[in-house]
């Protein structure tokens, strides 16, 4: 008998956690996280607690959530009313996500698709080019391009939090997010105690925000060999440090010359292209996940509802193919009916593009498709 | 070098924690400040506040007081701010009193330990801070705070990408340190006026907490209840009650609503009846909670100028009554 995708992948992921529940990662001082469940009537349950691991787990098994989060804080009370609940401390979680990195590839995949007819759209519409239904979702597709420009976000934040914030390498956990990025958690290190404030000014540090001519030493007021050995140079600590290193590099002269050049060329537009350098060299992370302590995270190794992989840990993420790596299902074929989906790549095969059409997918493939609301089971 | 910091220099940064030593040996108590022998030191923080916030600045020193004087001034000052419960009175107060710390700061860099007083200063804020003398570059950066403190406590005014970090460590001019000590000594003053609980005040305290207000609100002119405790009616009764006059009713209504417009306690307002000479504690608290509205759940709005008339209460010469003779 047919079954609805809902129940298709509530069935898989049930098995998942029946049979991995083992790898689930159950975070440090269990008894005083907040646990939430996302289920598969899109009720969210919150303030749920476990006493240890073994009630994590358990809970993964019976409720065969379609998302499982964990709070980012430690609290006296975590099964309290929020406001009662007493904050103690809170990891540091950071959402790198390809969607929020503005790349040329979104342009190929990205796409509009009517909830009444099916019909996809490449264009910016306000209705339906077949239907004129104004009934429009928009669907925001995820390539290889996309998680390696995620991942070189992944590298600098790194970068920013061991040079410049002292951050140990194993106090950082780094994991494919399970979608369309990246999550870091920061756990057990002196930031813990950062109120939401103090995150916020984290963030804007990541970003550069703050920074001008001034900070590098320069100004429009005074002659420029007067402000040469004000510049900064690219072994200097910090944002000077960075934005000098990114001047030297893209010219065979040292960092001050690189700056000095640059700034008699063009004093009106230096402001803009010192601006264009710190973005390039600024980290995109999701301000509202940092700074929120009371946000819940997906817990590591669990599905995304989004697409049934993997949040899967990573050492390191170099080397990486989430595509691959977080594949959580197996190949047994399911037929599947499409209206439409564009082209992926799952497990090294690529798949589609697909429109109006039955056809047999791997259990993998099948389920990413259904969790995007693009394949019904047939 | 010596961790303390001087005691003259501590004078004049008398929010620090440990510049309550200073104070705690003088014997002289809150209930003293309605004593008249120690009106001088009423007047000298009422003429503080009125200086923080009228010229942005504390009074000029050195005036007639004694360096020891100066210092309580600030205690006074504080505790008339507190007693107005006025949040924009106590941030101006706050900040100019900020902004003058900083001055003496930056005149202390010129000294020999002016960076060391300056880190020293800084750690009884509270923050992880240590004297550096580093170049990166060409810039010299003269102080090491925490990266969490930082972060956690950074200037409204600063941004943290200004400031190498290295390892968990930001590093800072002396100018930005003075700037994120300016910022956290106005916080420090602020929070420890917002702090719900404060001493039941003098009479003689709350009479110039509502002429501070009345006077900065006037200057301000954005506050309605502005007028309430700057009218000559209300100061006159007020007088008059000190005094030990038995006050009408309605004298003793307008005192009490136009202090509770004006912000006073409920504390306060009923300590000032106790120069009355029927003064009943139980009836006077009973009835001004009544006024504010803590007791029946109404709120009395102190009475407008025509019914004060209408009192034969209004006093000539009264500012409000712009070219008219009387109230009515």
């Amino acid at each position: 008998m047919t079954s609805s995708p809902q129940e298709f992948l509530k069935k898989a992921f049930r098995a998942y956690y029946f049979k991995n529940v083992e790898s689930v990662e159950v975070p440090e001082e269990v008894e005083k996280r907040e646990f939430g469940l996302l289920n598969f009537d899109n009720a969210m349950v919150r303030h749920l607690t476990c006493a240890n691991a073994g009630e994590v787990k358990a809970l993964l098994v019976k409720e065969s959530p379609r998302s499982a989060y964990c709070s980012v804080a430690y609290y006296e009370s975590p099964g309290a009313p929020m406001e009662e609940k007493g904050l103690i401390k809170a990891d540091l979680a950071f959402d790198i996500d390809s969607d929020d990195l503005h790349l040329p590839c979104a342009a190929k995949h990205d796409f509009v698709i009517c909830e009444s007819c099916h019909t996809p759209t490449k264009d910016d519409v306000d209705r339906c080019p077949s239907c004129a239904s104004t009934k429009l979702t928009s669907i925001h597709w995820v390539c290889n391009d996309c998680i390696a420009a995620a991942r070189e976000e992944v590298l600098k934040l790194q970068d920013f939090l061991e040079r410049d914030f002292g951050v140990l390498t194993s106090q950082i956990r780094t994991y494919f997010s399970g979608n369309r990025g990246f999550h870091l958690s920061v756990v057990g290190s002196k930031y813990e105690v950062l109120d939401q404030r103090g995150r916020t000014e984290l963030v804007e540090y990541l970003s550069g925000k703050g920074l001008s001519i001034k900070q590098l030493g320069l100004s429009k007021r005074r002659p420029l060999n007067e402000q040469y050995y004000k510049l900064p140079t690219a072994d200097e600590p910090g944002w000077r440090g960075r934005v000098a290193a990114a001047f030297q590099s893209s010219t065979s002269v040292n960092s001050r010359d690189a700056i000095a050049k640059a700034f008699s060329e063009q004093p009106d537009g230096f402001e803009a292209l010192l601006a264009k350098t710190v973005d390039k060299l600024g980290v995109k992370v999701d301000a509202g996940v940092t700074t929120d302590t009371h946000r819940v995270f997906r817990m590591g190794m669990t599905l995304h509802d989004k697409s049934g992989l993997i949040k899967k840990r990573y050492q390191n993420v170099i080397h990486t193919d989430p595509f691959v790596d977080a594949v959580a299902f197996g190949s047994d074929p399911v037929k599947v009916s499409i209206d439409y989906a564009p082209e992926f790549s799952l497990m090294g095969l690529a798949f589609g593009p697909y429109r109006r059409q039955v056809c047999d997918l791997p259990t993998y493939a099948a389920v990413y498709l259904m969790a995007k609301d693009m394949a019904v089971p047939v | 070098m010596s961790e303390a910091l001087d005691p003259s220099l501590l004078m004049q940064l008398p929010f620090l924690s440990e510049a309550k030593a200073l104070f705690s040996d003088n014997g002289i108590t809150v209930r003293d400040l309605g004593d008249p022998a120690h009106d001088h030191l009423l007047q000298a923080g009422r003429r503080r506040l009125e200086s923080d916030l009228f010229e942005g600045h504390p009074p000029s020193w050195p005036f007639e007081e004694t360096r020891g004087d100066q210092a309580l001034s600030f205690l006074v000052a504080a505790l008339i701010a507190k007693v107005t419960s006025d949040r924009e009175l106590c941030s101006k107060f706050a900040l100019s009193e900020a902004q003058n710390a900083a001055q003496i700061l930056r005149q202390h860099l010129y000294r020999s330990d002016g960076p060391y007083v300056l880190t020293r200063v800084l750690r009884s804020l509270g923050f992880q801070a240590s004297t550096v003398c580093l170049c990166f570059g060409q810039a010299t950066y003269d102080v090491a705070i925490d990266g969490l403190d930082l972060l956690n406590r950074i200037a409204p005014e600063q941004h943290p990408s200004w400031f190498p970090f290295v390892r968990g460590e930001a590093y800072l001019r002396a100018a930005d340190a003075i700037q994120l000590a300016r910022s956290a000594i106005a916080r420090l003053i602020l929070e420890r006026l917002n702090k719900s609980d404060g001493p039941v005040v003098p009479a003689a305290v709350s009479r110039v907490a509502l002429q501070v207000s009345s006077s900065c609100r006037l200057v301000n002119r954005k506050d309605p209840l502005s007028t309430y405790g700057r009218k000559p009616c209300v100061l006159k009764a007020m007088d008059r009650l000190v005094a030990g006059s038995n006050l009408s009713q309605f004298e003793r209504f307008l005192v009490a609503s136009s202090l509770l417009a004006a912000g006073a306690p409920v504390a306060s307002v009923a300590e000032l009846f106790k120069h009355s000479p029927d003064y009943d504690e139980s009836i006077t608290l009973y009835q001004v909670n009544h006024i504010a509205g803590s007791r029946g759940g109404r709120r009395y709005s102190p009475p407008s100028c025509n019914k004060v008339a209408l009192h034969g209460l209004c006093v000539k010469g009264c500012p409000l009554l712009r070219g008219k003779e009387d109230g009515l």
